[in-house]
């Protein structure tokens, strides 16, 4: 298999998977951390920054609300359409977030940051850039 | 985890995902059709991978689908799987692929017919290649014998109306090119066009045009379709939020269970459900965590191989000689019949259970039907003149071509015609809650009208004198076996008597049609291609009779005539 055919099939597959929603991380893949060099995904790095302020100012009042239009607004747009579709709050009652803007590691139109969650720990929140604006896609619990 | 070994661990599944669909190999693509001469009367079974797949999708894997099928007894699993990997990304159409596919179910027919079997292939098929096993029943220079070849295809996650992309992300994309254009857009590199390259990638768009010309499958074949159903669970705090994308993340649902028919002889439809959380399946960070039902995971999953050898199974079933015709038959000539679907067969009395004398026959499958011979005589076999070794032979009854409802007819010859022939009709079963107001006596005067009992059999009797001209019934056998609106219809098993014009009497098979009362008449008998019988006459009620009105409609006795008297 050549190399143009190998980052065709990279290609293909990463669309198919990558429709599902939000993986579009995959586009910014690290060569060197594949297995087979015969994808040759070109590489584009991740780099770490600090998260504007407006952003996390918006990101940390739309979660700190019990207005669940206004915590949908924090999240993209297919996960804010799942969310807005059940009636579980987003957190329970009296918690508070706050996001480390100094965590913040963007990559294109994806990125990740930390976030104090009182109660309940420190949470990875998933962003993915979206209309010009950061917005979760998913959290992760550390 | 930081972002990065989070982009590296997705990239690792990627290409996985992409290495097992598109690691090269020898290519066996241009296997050479040729004749099995092994194959015995086993039913072939071939497999066909799909777009960027090779033969490894039903061999590799804990679980495969060779290792299910090996289990299964009455089948040639073809060794020489379609291969066409170094061809995949084309259209069914490339002569690796859809000819390709002809030539060897032709092949593997001919070889089963040669060795005594049915000459009928089982086709097992993966995503694109269903369309090209579609396309070679249908398409191939040679269509109309592979579609005479094939038996049953399963489908599994096979695009029959495209893709199905706009149900996964609604705008997102109507086709596999648009996302990719995108993909090349933000990853630079070459200015390839991939789509070009590809030329089943816009085939492959919902409702393509090259999809929309491919025909339907022919009518003889039983098909199967399983598609895959992911429900990814999105991570949101202590939330975890369903996403049912109604496809295999490929394929949507809709289209991958289309073309389903002939339920009866192993075809049918079958969802697999799965889920995986989206954290797992984008940054797992040593095996990609995919749910087991996506696209290309289908093939090895074990609920999809537990429904592919049950469709088989089915199948083989209904290839039994007796599988058409097995259960009771009646006849209004005393004679019963229980056939078992491996083609042996008891005749008796009507109650065939609890015969005095009946024989045993033993049938193969002919052209028409069955063949058979009497294998033993018990009882007293003089009053039928039955022996052993005497030939009997058994087709679908004439009458009976057609019809919809649940009554089948045969017709049974013994002695090659010279003895006696009798017409038997399958009980039929319709449900008690369903006849049960039918059921009783539905008397004009006494010796005439119209008994239907419980079994679903009646009787209708006459006044010959009575008839009033043209072809009627005097007295008939018939039997119920379905309902429309508000009647049970059914068929004239036995018509005896000729009328008094001499046309004789309906013939078996006559379709009737009965309705409970309605004001202005008792019931309503309608015998269908014959003068109607509209009676309008009540029930007895002691020795009472009321509204004896009862008249032909027909020619002579128009409706409205008939029902002002």
């Amino acid at each position: 298999m050549n190399k143009r055919t190998g980052l065709v099939l990279a290609a293909i597959t990463l669309v198919i998977l990558g429709a599902v929603g939000w993986w579009v991380y995959a586009m910014y893949a690290d060569k060197a951390d594949k297995p087979h060099a015969v994808i040759a995904t070109p590489s584009i790095q991740a780099s770490a920054t600090v998260m504007p302020k407006p952003d996390v100012s918006r990101l940390e009042q739309s979660l700190n609300t019990s207005d669940r239009t206004k915590q949908g607004a924090a999240l993209t747009a297919g996960v804010r359409k799942l969310y807005l579709a059940q009636k579980q709050p987003l957190l329970p009652a009296g918690t508070k977030i706050s996001l480390k803007a100094d965590t913040f590691v963007t990559n294109g139109t994806v990125a990740t940051v930390q976030a104090d969650v009182s109660p309940g720990g420190t949470y990875i929140l998933h962003l993915y850039r979206e209309n010009g604006t950061w917005s979760i896609v998913y959290t992760e619990a550390q | 985890m930081n972002i990065r070994r989070g982009i590296a661990a997705f990239a690792t599944m990627l290409c996985m995902t992409t290495l097992g669909l598109a690691a090269t190999g020898s290519a066996s693509g241009a296997t050479t059709p040729g004749c099995v001469p092994d194959i015995g009367k086993k039913v072939p079974v071939v497999m066909v991978h799909g777009f960027l797949g090779k033969p490894d999708a039903w061999t590799s894997g804990s679980s495969s689908m060779t290792n299910s099928l090996a289990g299964v007894s009455g089948i040639y699993v073809d060794k020489e799987i379609i291969d066409y990997q170094s061809y995949n990304t084309s259209w069914v159409d490339d002569p690796h692929i859809g000819p390709m596919i002809a030539k060897r179910i032709a092949c593997l027919a001919t070889s089963s017919r040669k060795a005594g079997g049915p000459g009928k292939v089982i086709v097992i098929a993966h995503s694109m290649g269903g369309l090209a096993t579609r396309w070679a029943a249908t398409e191939a220079s040679n269509a109309s014998e592979v579609a005479k070849d094939i038996g049953l295809v399963i489908t599994i996650g096979t695009p029959s109306d495209g893709s199905g992309w706009p149900n996964l992300l609604a705008g997102m994309s109507a086709s596999l090119c648009d996302p990719l254009v995108a993909y090349h857009k933000v990853v630079g590199g070459d200015d390839n066009d991939y789509c070009g390259l590809h030329g089943a990638l816009g085939a492959l768009e919902d409702q393509s045009t090259q999809i929309g010309k491919l025909k339907k499958w022919p009518d003889n074949i039983a098909v199967k379709a399983i598609a895959g159903d992911v429900t990814i669970m999105v991570p949101l705090f202590p939330l975890k939020l369903p996403y049912n994308t109604h496809s295999d993340l490929v394929v949507s649902n809709k289209s991958a269970l289309n073309g389903m028919k002939h339920t009866e002889s192993g075809g049918g439809q079958l969802t697999v459900a799965c889920g995986g959380d989206l954290k797992d399946m984008a940054l797992q960070q040593v095996l990609p965590v995919i749910p087991n039902c996506w696209h290309s995971a289908l093939t090895h999953n074990s609920k999809v191989e537990d429904e592919v050898v049950s469709s088989i199974k089915k199948y083989l079933a209904s290839l039994e000689p007796g599988a058409k015709y097995a259960g009771t038959w009646f006849s209004d000539a005393g004679i019963g019949m229980i056939m078992h679907a491996d083609g042996t067969a008891k005749f008796g009395s009507e109650k065939v259970s609890d015969t005095e004398f009946g024989f045993a026959v033993k049938f193969t499958a002919t052209s028409k039907g069955l063949h058979g011979t009497v294998t033993k005589v018990q009882g007293n076999p003089a009053e039928s003149g039955i022996q052993v070794g005497e030939s009997v032979d058994l087709e679908t009854d004439k009458y009976f071509d057609g019809r919809t409802v649940g009554l089948g007819g045969i017709h049974v010859e013994f002695g090659g015609g010279k003895m006696n022939e009798v017409v038997m009709y399958k009980q039929a079963t319709l449900p008690k809650s369903v006849l049960a107001p039918f059921v009783g006596d539905r008397w004009y005067g006494p010796g005439r009208g119209l008994t239907i009992k419980a079994d679903s059999t009646g009787v209708i009797d006459w006044d010959a004198g009575q008839c009033g001209g043209g072809t009627c019934i005097d007295r008939a056998q018939v039997l119920f076996d379905g309902t429309s609106g508000n009647s049970i219809i059914g068929v004239i098993t036995s018509a005896e008597t000729l009328t008094s014009d001499g046309r004789g009497p309906a013939p078996d098979g006559t379709p009737l049609d009965f309705s409970l009362p309605q004001p202005g008449y008792a019931f309503k008998l309608k015998v269908s291609g014959h003068k109607l019988l509209y009676a309008t006459w009540d029930e007895w009620s002691g020795l009472n009779r009321f509204n004896r009105q009862w008249c032909w409609v027909g020619e002579t006795y128009p409706y409205d005539t008939c029902r002002e008297k």
